[in-house]
């Protein structure tokens, strides 16, 4: 039996990982992408955009990609962070530019679009804030229908990054996370339990290096700017944060997932932006996450090189 | 000799805890109103509401409390509710008062007690031999206004992010042969 690719949009705001993560996306015959969405995050939604439109080029991506919100829904936008990223969102190698106007409807308007066309369900992949994810949910909830579930990038039952409690992402905007984790939609969460263990290790940067696609070549240099930030953080290799949650839908056995019942902090001195995880189900809450918390980082790996490397096929 | 003040809800296993003390010649308890002249260690299994009384009382006796033990609070999830430890969430705003006192905190969370049917001596065992624990230092204050949050110890053990004070010492881990002797 010939199994159907899962029909998925790409929401992000790349971003070194997102990026990484729409290579291995494009890669896989398990996913057809839909669209490629930007948002407001890592770095400024136009930002974003035109960083999209560069990675379509780069991976033979011809779909529509569009611009999305531009702040947070209610709070300020947080100042981007251009210690980890860079000031481009995405610097370090040059990319082709765009081969492909971006679409003329927002975010919201070509996903809302998209699904209310689409004959099957659709998984989003949201590896940013949540905030074009939320306002398509408010001004649209009757596509939540056509939404199998969303895979997302963000938080951490068990710790934060940004604050002590709360993970970039959700803490970015932390009212669309709650819209979000409370539409009733199914979210498989990659929050920081995972993706930190989800590490690129030198020697896996090398192994890429020798691959010598056109990808392979841009992918081990934005890993090598990437790592520089977590070196500095004493991290023994470049954490895959985005990536987690594109690899859970192809290779879910390589995970360890944990059902629970998650809500998003919105206030509080400390706790702003926490995804507060029932871990030992004490609320008795039905689970509306499948959490992941820990993945085979070997396998992991050696996944993403393998689609990095099917990259040389198609040139 | 150790002057110690004990802060305990009643329970059997606290009653332990205290005779542990009495009968040991390297400790002395003594009464709250001592520790306005006394240095001493202070150690709290139950809600903070008498220690955050005592501080707040009589700024003399803080001076005098040279560390904290606290059984309670969590190096992340929670028991009464998903996101707070019952210790802390019976008096959040005690338990944030101590929290911000600036006396060294020892924690004992939930991330080792939880189905520990000894935890209650494991203050005395770490006065004792502290090399039965592995502890890390940390930052750790308490979220008073959270919907979801609302007693919730943050802490930065596992964060990139870190408070600008190392307030507090979180236990990890415990030697399960070492404590043996103890308990």
């Amino acid at each position: 039996m010939i199994k159907e690719p899962i029909p998925v949009i790409l929401d992000g705001d790349p971003g070194h990982d997102d990026a990484i993560a729409w290579v291995v996306a494009n890669a896989s015959k398990d996913l057809r992408i839909l669209a490629i969405t930007a948002v407001n995050g890592n770095c400024s939604a136009a930002k974003a955009a035109y960083n999209s439109q560069r990675i379509a080029t780069l991976i033979g991506y011809n779909g529509p990609v569009s611009k999305g919100q531009d702040k947070p829904l209610y709070v300020e936008p947080l100042k981007a962070p251009t210690n980890v990223h860079g000031e481009s969102g995405l610097d370090g190698p040059a990319l082709p530019e765009p081969q492909k106007e971006l679409e003329t409807l927002t975010a919201v308007e070509l996903m809302a679009e998209i699904l209310q066309e689409s004959k099957q369900k659709v998984v989003i992949v949201a590896t940013g804030p949540l905030t074009n994810v939320a306002a398509l949910l408010l001004t649209h909830p009757e596509v939540k229908e056509k939404i199998s579930h969303i895979s997302l990038m963000g938080g951490g039952i068990k710790y934060g990054n940004w604050t002590p409690a709360a993970e970039f992402n959700i803490l970015v905007d932390p009212e669309a996370a709650d819209v979000v984790y409370k539409s009733g939609i199914h979210i498989y969460m990659a929050g920081l339990d995972v993706t930190e263990k989800a590490l690129v290790l030198q020697q896996d940067v090398e192994e890429i290096k020798k691959i010598g696609n056109p990808v392979s070549e841009i992918v081990w240099k934005w890993l090598d700017f990437f790592y520089r930030f977590h070196k500095s953080l004493g991290y023994p290799g470049a954490p895959m944060h985005d990536l987690c949650a594109v690899m859970v839908l192809i290779h879910p056995e390589i995970f360890t997932i944990k059902d629970m019942y998650v809500e998003v902090e919105t206030t509080g001195d400390y706790s702003k932006g926490t995804t507060v995880g029932d871990y030992y189900h004490i609320t008795g809450k039905e689970a509306n996450c499948s959490c992941l918390m820990d993945v085979d980082r070997k396998k992991f790996i050696d996944y993403m090189i393998d689609y990095i490397r099917s990259y040389s096929e198609v040139q | 000799m150790k002057n110690i003040f004990l802060s305990l809800q009643s329970s059997k296993e606290n009653e332990l805890l205290k005779e542990k003390f009495l009968n040991d010649n390297n400790f002395n308890l003594i009464n709250a109103e001592e520790i306005k002249e006394k240095k001493c260690t202070v150690i709290v299994n139950g809600p903070l509401t008498e220690l955050a009384s005592i501080l707040l009382n009589c700024y003399k006796s803080a001076n005098n409390i040279e560390e904290i033990l606290f059984v309670g609070g969590s190096d992340s999830y929670g028991d009464i509710t998903p996101a707070a430890e019952k210790n802390v969430y019976a008096d959040v705003y005690s338990a944030q008062a101590v929290f911000l006192s600036g006396i060294k905190i020892i924690i004992f969370g939930l991330n080792i007690t939880r189905n520990l049917n000894y935890k209650a001596l494991l203050p005395y065992v770490y006065l004792t031999d502290k090399s039965v624990f592995i502890t890390e230092e940390c930052g750790a204050y308490i979220e008073t206004k959270g919907h979801s949050t609302l007693g919730k110890m943050v802490i930065d053990v596992y964060s990139d992010k870190q408070f600008e004070q190392h307030n507090c010492e979180i236990v990890l881990e415990i030697d399960k042969n070492k404590i043996c002797q103890y308990v």
